[in-house]
């Protein structure tokens, strides 16, 4: 099932996922997490790791005893992840919590029962249940981390800041936003990367809240016709969050300007943006994805900090491969500066691409993942590499 | 000489031949010497002939020729040029001629030709004699000319000699005269001088009695006048004592005189007139002129700030326009009744004058006499009264203080070069003082002596001066032109502002303009004139046109009067457009432009109003798509304030007034939608046709009315106007499309949240939604009892969608039924339902076929087909799964990318229908997948997807397969997502949906 067509590879799973979340990694190789999503059949969590030089995907296997509706891997320890998983408690009710897993993985090259997966290189690990997020009603679908000691839920009706103790595997609830519309639903939440802030959507509405202070800090009231989706925000820029909507459009806001609209509306998707990620080195790269089975690289660099500081860019020399490249390149010469469109459209998976994520060692490398299971690694096309590079 | 023809002869022998009419002599050989005398006289009578008939040249050049032919072949080659055989060539050879004739001719034809040869030689002799004859008389009267003359000049040889002899005479005795009056010229001379000495003198010695008289009298001028002329006098002979107490004398009483010029001059009722008057005065006693101008400045200006308020006084109860007494209606006479007596007797005077005349009548007497009210509008009073004031106040000050003028050397007062950038001011400033009329330019000697009378400040001086006066006059003018402006007010029915009068007002401020040269050198007022003149010319433009734009916007916002009367009232409102801008705009703008306005008569003027007209036009464009977006966009967050459920329960149910304006605020932009495309379709080139018909028509207009007139040969459109009427075109269909897909995108997530059971709303007004839970599909009953209330709902909304598209948008007429026709439609439905069953059996036997290794009892288990009973098992094999898994996966595979956010390109009923269904069914296929569905919940999916399968067909008719793609893989999803499937079997499926038939 492994493919390299347009420096691409492909990974399938043979289950439904809708999850998909990078992990850090301390020797350089790009790593993700999947989780899949049966429900009348066993689940899994993948790892996958991708390997440069062979320029493949190796992957370990974990059994999981629940469909995963979400997946958010720790900042700092590559091997603990948090899940949301839903269980039908007697036929009756449905249930999801979230918990902290340790992955454990077991030794390469074992045999899978499944003969057509021989070629790859297969392994399978054991997770061993760090805690669980007791949460009364039961609607948890996503995890935040904040550090390792702080962590966030999202509800269906609100959000929920956890105090947890890995080594004692223990949480504490530490305080709760309700949502401030009831016939809304959260959607999605993240970190402000600058601020101990929370930002979460609602319905059509973006709104953010102070962290210790559980107050809100701002609020964009019926932000477009569409409900919204999902949201990222800008690791380099503070105030910039991105959005994505039931309007097929992603929109990029300043929450400094609650009432003028988004400084910027993309509309490159014909149906539902269901993840929207900021490239964490170069925030001009926004990858999009959609039910209209595309995934949608986007440049937004006349508002990214690229356009501040149009010649230092000093987060990219983290990586050491991408600083070797930068000295190859050298010798080709100035490109014409990366203007503001759509860069490449992705169109290698068959379902609704419900989840995209970037590497995190990588700045160049991301992964899509498709509802039929199909997870495809891809990379940033060399030409717009080059143009950010030279610039 | 005939030695000299001798060479020639043998060539010229054969020209003699022919008018010899002697053949026999030229065939005859005859003695050399007989030949040579003969023909010598003979060819000097031709070559006078040949010379008479200028055919000389020719022959001489052909005798070259033949010579030179003959040289190299002798005999040959000339003939073939020159016909020998012909008479009236030079090559003419008896010889072969006459051997020709006996040759070729009988007898008979012999003797015929010879007789013709005869006659024609007898013409021709008569023809030289009478050459002849007509030469002689002329020869005889040369002669007597000849005579004649030589008799007339001894005649005047005499003559001559007399004159000189007489003049010399005459010579002698004026040099006499002339020594012998020399020495008393002389002293004639001298006494001369010595006489107006004398006058001087006594003139200089009676300075102080005069002064003192003019003083006494308050002459001023005189005492002035005197004291300047007088005071170079006494500058030069200071050393005498006599002059030094004279000038003492005067000085003192010049301080005086000036003093009283002084106080004249800040009298409180000096006029301006007078200001200027006693200025020119101090100027000339050398006053100190920076301490003079500034006070002039400061004097005039009260002055003027008195002329203006006085002014303005006086013209407000006058009109603003008078219309020719032709026209004149008894409604401006009764706006002033003050004017009214004066005015008739006016009439009377020029019964038939025009009001121009009676302008120029009025600006005489008004400024010559007191104000009097004579028949004036407001505009040219003030021109009068004020204008002209500032204007000669302006001007007086700038030769008093701003100009050196070329004279200034000759009268001594100043030496100084005049700045160069004054020059050009200085070239001109004989105009304003001619040009004024005399009856308002200053005292005549002031304009006459215009150039003595100026103050010599240095160049910073002048500078400063004219600093000042820049700023005072502008102040001045500014406020001139405001007055202006309050008088042109625009309405809010623009179309009833009387062109005339607004163009009279500007008429007048023109020509005001063209008569204040100054004012205009010195501070741009005519750049500031024409500044109004512009700004009211967009203003007007931009009026009009928002009124248009009000009118169209509010007759969009008008609720439509019902149904099916949409596609007419956008037509009739596209038409309602046209009619506006064919009654009303261009002919208001016409009317406008065709008046006697002289500023528009220019040719820079009319492309200026054009310009401004034709930026206002794409302005307007501009802002109507824009505003159109607007209350889209508006609409949509009106609408999304109130539920979806809210909005459709009380639409259907009982239409309050918010659910009027909301059901209207969705129809609005579906109406803009279809009138932005029939404005792109027709409208807007109509209307730029017919714009550039008449307001840009190259030539003459004036022919207000033409509008109407329509040619059917239309011209082509003026090129200026080609590319706004593009972009026009261009930007109506992209908002029309914009405008539709919002409308359509909004319609389906409005739709989608239905099915979705999700209630975008804050407020939970809506009866409905309190007995409205939302469904847990873990939980619900199975057999379900029916369609699901949101999918019920959706075909009830859809209905009323439909209908609106069709009201607005039409329908094609492909569907023989009306919607609402029941018994057709459950007739199509019965019909469709069979083929749809057999279609998913069909499907899932072809998966059989590609299935070889299946189980027989699962036959129909392709998750693509619930329709059969045979799927009751929930035992499935995983790997089985996996297949069919796989199966639909290749189905995907082939079929084609789905975009569901998409430009409606189809602008039809089945195009917009088929978008909204598209958002719907795709939004349900989602969210299926993120629940979680019990057995009930899973017959309940079903269920609907059967209903949508047969109620919602004739809504996609645009692409069947993509709807049953959509719905199949919606039920798989379920059937997945299920945690006890037990699909129902197709009648029961079927019962239920009829159970619950409306």
């Amino acid at each position: 099932m492994e493919a390299t067509e347009h420096r691409s590879c492909a990974y399938g799973l043979r289950h439904q996922t809708r999850c998909l979340a990078a992990i850090k990694s301390n020797d350089g190789k790009s790593r993700f997490i999947i989780g899949t999503q049966e429900l009348l059949k066993p689940n899994e969590i993948h790892l996958l790791t991708f390997d440069e030089d062979m320029f493949e995907i190796s992957a370990t296997t974990f059994s999981h005893p629940h469909e995963i509706w979400d997946i958010s891997a720790s900042k700092e320890d590559p091997d603990l992840f948090f899940t949301c998983h839903r269980q039908v408690i007697d036929g009756k009710k449905s249930q999801s919590t979230a918990s902290l897993w340790r992955m454990k993985q077991g030794h390469k090259g074992e045999e899978y029962f499944d003969l057509e997966r021989m070629h790859q290189h297969q392994s399978r690990g054991e997770l061993e249940l760090v805690l669980t997020l007791d949460v009364g009603d039961g609607t948890t679908k996503k995890v935040i981390w904040q550090d390792s000691t702080e962590v966030i839920s999202v509800e269906d009706s609100r959000i929920c800041i956890w105090d947890i103790d890995i080594k004692q595997g223990t949480a504490k609830r530490t305080g709760s936003i309700a949502i401030p519309d009831p016939n809304f639903k959260f959607s999605s939440a993240v970190m402000n990367p600058h601020a101990q802030e929370v930002v979460a959507v609602y319905g059509r509405s973006i709104q953010g809240w102070n962290l210790s202070s559980l107050k809100p800090t701002f609020t964009i009231q019926d932000s477009q016709s569409a409900l919204i989706r999902c949201l990222d925000y800008n690791p380099n820029k503070p105030f910039q969050i991105a959005t994505g909507g039931d309007d097929g459009k992603v929109r990029i806001w300043d929450v400094r300007e609650t009432t003028t609209g988004p400084i910027m509306t993309i509309q490159d998707h014909t149906h539902w943006v269901w993840s929207v990620a900021y490239n964490k080195f170069h925030d001009q790269l926004v990858l999009t994805s959609s039910s209209d089975c595309q995934v949608n690289l986007q440049s937004i660099v006349s508002i990214s900090t690229g356009a501040d500081y149009k010649y230092g860019d000093d987060d990219r020399n983290e990586d050491d491969h991408s600083q070797g490249e930068e000295e190859d390149l050298a010798e080709i010469g100035q490109q014409d500066a990366p203007t503001d469109g759509l860069v490449h459209a992705f169109d290698q998976h068959e379902d609704s691409v419900y989840q995209v994520a970037w590497s995190s060692v990588d700045p160049w490398i991301f992964m899509s993942l498709s509802y039929d299971g199909r997870a495809v690694m891809n990379q940033v096309p060399s030409e717009e590499k080059f143009k950010i590079i030279m610039n | 000489m005939a030695a000299g023809d001798g060479p020639l002869h043998p060539l010229e022998a054969p020209f003699t031949a022919p008018t010899t009419h002697q053949p026999a002599a030229s065939s005859t050989t005859t003695t050399t010497a007989g030949l040579a005398s003969g023909t010598t006289t003979r060819r000097r009578a031709k070559s006078f002939l040949r010379n008479y008939y200028g055919i000389q040249q020719a022959d001489a050049a052909l005798q070259e020729g033949a010579r030179e032919k003959s040289s190299s072949h002798p005999g040959g080659a000339a003939l073939t040029k020159a016909d020998p055989y012909d008479l009236d060539s030079h090559a003419f050879e008896v010889d072969k001629y006459m051997h020709k004739m006996f040759v070729e001719k009988q007898l008979p034809g012999l003797v015929q030709s010879d007789n013709e040869l005869v006659a024609d030689i007898r013409q021709l002799d008569g023809d030289m004699k009478t050459l002849v004859y007509e030469n002689y008389s002329k020869f005889l009267s040369a002669t007597d000319t000849i005579n004649k003359m030589k008799s007339n000049v001894d005649n005047l040889e005499s003559e001559m000699s007399r004159l000189t002899e007489n003049i010399s005479k005459i010579a002698t005795s004026s040099s006499a005269i002339h020594s012998s009056l020399g020495g008393k010229r002389e002293k004639i001379r001298q006494l001369n001088g010595v006489h107006s000495l004398l006058t001087k003198l006594q003139f200089v010695f009676e300075l102080p009695t005069n002064l003192h008289q003019c003083l006494e009298t308050e002459s001023y001028t005189q005492a002035v006048k005197s004291y300047c002329r007088t005071l170079h006098l006494l500058q030069h002979y200071k050393h005498l004592t006599v002059f030094t107490g004279i000038e003492r004398e005067c000085k003192t009483i010049m301080v005086q005189i000036a003093q009283k010029i002084r106080q004249k001059m800040r009298a409180e009722e000096a006029s301006l007139t007078e200001i200027s008057e006693n200025v020119g005065l101090l100027l000339a006693l050398k006053e100190d002129p920076v301490a003079l101008w500034k006070q002039y400045l400061e004097l005039s200006l009260n002055a003027l700030r008195k002329v203006r308020t006085k002014t303005l006084q006086s013209i407000e109860s006058l009109p603003l326009y008078i219309p020719p007494p032709a026209a004149g209606s008894p409604g401006s006479n009764a706006q002033t009744p003050v004017a009214t007596p004066k005015k008739s007797s006016k009439k009377a005077r020029t019964p038939s004058g025009g009001t121009k005349d009676k302008d120029k009548d009025g600006k005489g007497s008004k400024s010559a006499s007191a104000p009097a009210p004579v028949p004036a509008d407001k505009v040219s009073v003030l021109n009068a009264q004020f204008l002209k004031q500032v204007e000669i106040f302006v001007s007086s000050f700038r030769s008093y203080f701003l100009v050196t003028t070329p004279t200034a050397s000759q009268s001594g007062v100043s030496g100084e070069a005049a700045p160069s950038e004054e020059k050009e001011l200085v070239e001109s400033s004989p105009d304003p003082a001619s040009s004024a009329p005399s009856s308002t330019s200053p005292p005549a000697w002031i304009a006459k002596d215009v150039a003595r009378v100026h103050a010599s400040l240095t160049r910073e001086q002048q500078a400063l001066a004219t600093k000042a006066i820049k700023e005072a006059i502008s102040k001045i003018v500014s406020g001139y032109l405001d007055t202006i402006r309050s008088f042109l007010d625009y309405p809010d029915d623009i179309f009833s502002i009387q062109p005339e009068v607004h163009v009279h007002v500007l008429q007048t401020l023109y020509l005001g303009t063209i008569s204040s040269t100054s004012l205009c050198q010195l501070s741009g007022f005519d750049s500031l004139a024409t500044g109004l003149i512009q700004n009211w010319e967009s203003r007007l433009v931009e009026r009009s046109l928002a009124k248009v734009k009000d009118g169209l916007l509010k007759r969009i916002l008008e609720p439509g009067n019902g149904d099916g009367g949409w596609t007419v009232s956008i037509r009739e409102t596209a038409q309602w457009l046209l009619d506006v801008f064919k009654m009303d705009t261009v002919p208001f703008l016409e009317r406008c432009m065709s008046s006697e306005a002289q500023f528009m008569e220019t040719k820079e003027g009319r492309a200026l109003f054009l310009k401004n007209f034709q930026d206002g036009f794409k302005l307007f464009w501009d802002q109507v798509l824009q505003e159109m977006q607007q209350l889209a966009s508006a609409s949509s967050s009106a609408t999304s304030s109130l539920t979806a459920s809210d909005k459709s329960t009380v639409e259907t149910l009982a239409p309050g007034p918010a659910a009027a304006a909301n059901n209207n605020s969705t129809r609005t932009s579906l109406v803009m939608s279809q009138l932005c495309f029939e404005l792109s379709n027709a409208t807007v080139e109509q209307l730029y046709r017919a714009v550039s018909k008449t307001l840009f028509r190259p030539g003459k207009r004036n022919r207000s009315g033409s509008f109407l007139i329509e040619s059917y040969e239309e011209p082509p459109m003026v090129a200026q106007l080609q590319w706004d009427y593009k972009n026009v075109v261009q930007s109506c269909q992209e908002t029309g499309h914009l405008l539709l897909d919002g409308f359509i995108s909004r319609t389906g997530n409005e739709l989608s949240w239905l099915v979705m059971d999700i209630q975008p709303s804050s407020t939970s007004l809506s009866p409905t939604s309190t007995e409205r839970v939302s469904v847990d599909f873990l939980t619900l009953p199975s057999p379900p009892s029916g369609v699901s209330w949101a999918w019920e709902e959706v075909y009830r909304q859809l209905n009323e969608i439909e209908r609106q598209v069709i009201a607005v948008y039409g329908d094609e007429g492909d569907r023989a039924g009306q919607h609402r026709d029941i018994s057709s439609e459950s007739a199509r439905r019965e019909s469709i339902f069979k083929p749809t069953a057999n279609t998913t059996g069909g499907s899932g036997s072809h998966h059989d076929g590609s299935n070889t290794n299946t189980n027989n009892g699962k036959r129909n288990d392709s998750l693509t087909s619930f329709g059969s009973n045979t799927m009751n098992s929930r035992f499935f094999e995983s790997s089985h799964q996996q297949r069919n898994l796989l199966l639909s996966n290749i189905d995907k595979l082939f079929s084609d990318r789905v975009e569901i956010f998409v430009r409606c390109q189809d602008l039809t009923r089945t195009g917009i229908l088929f978008g909204i269904i598209k958002i719907l069914l795709k939004a349900w296929a989602e969210s299926v997948r993120t629940r979680t569905f019990g057995k009930g919940g899973f017959q309940q999916v079903q269920v609907d997807a059967e209903f949508a399968k047969v109620w919602l067909w004739r809504f996609a008719t645009a692409d069947e397969r993509l709807m049953h793609s959509l719905l199949e893989e919606t039920q798989q999803t379920a059937y997945r997502r299920c945690i006890d499937p037990v699909p129902l079997d197709s009648n029961t499926v079927e019962s239920i949906i009829h159970s619950s038939e409306r």
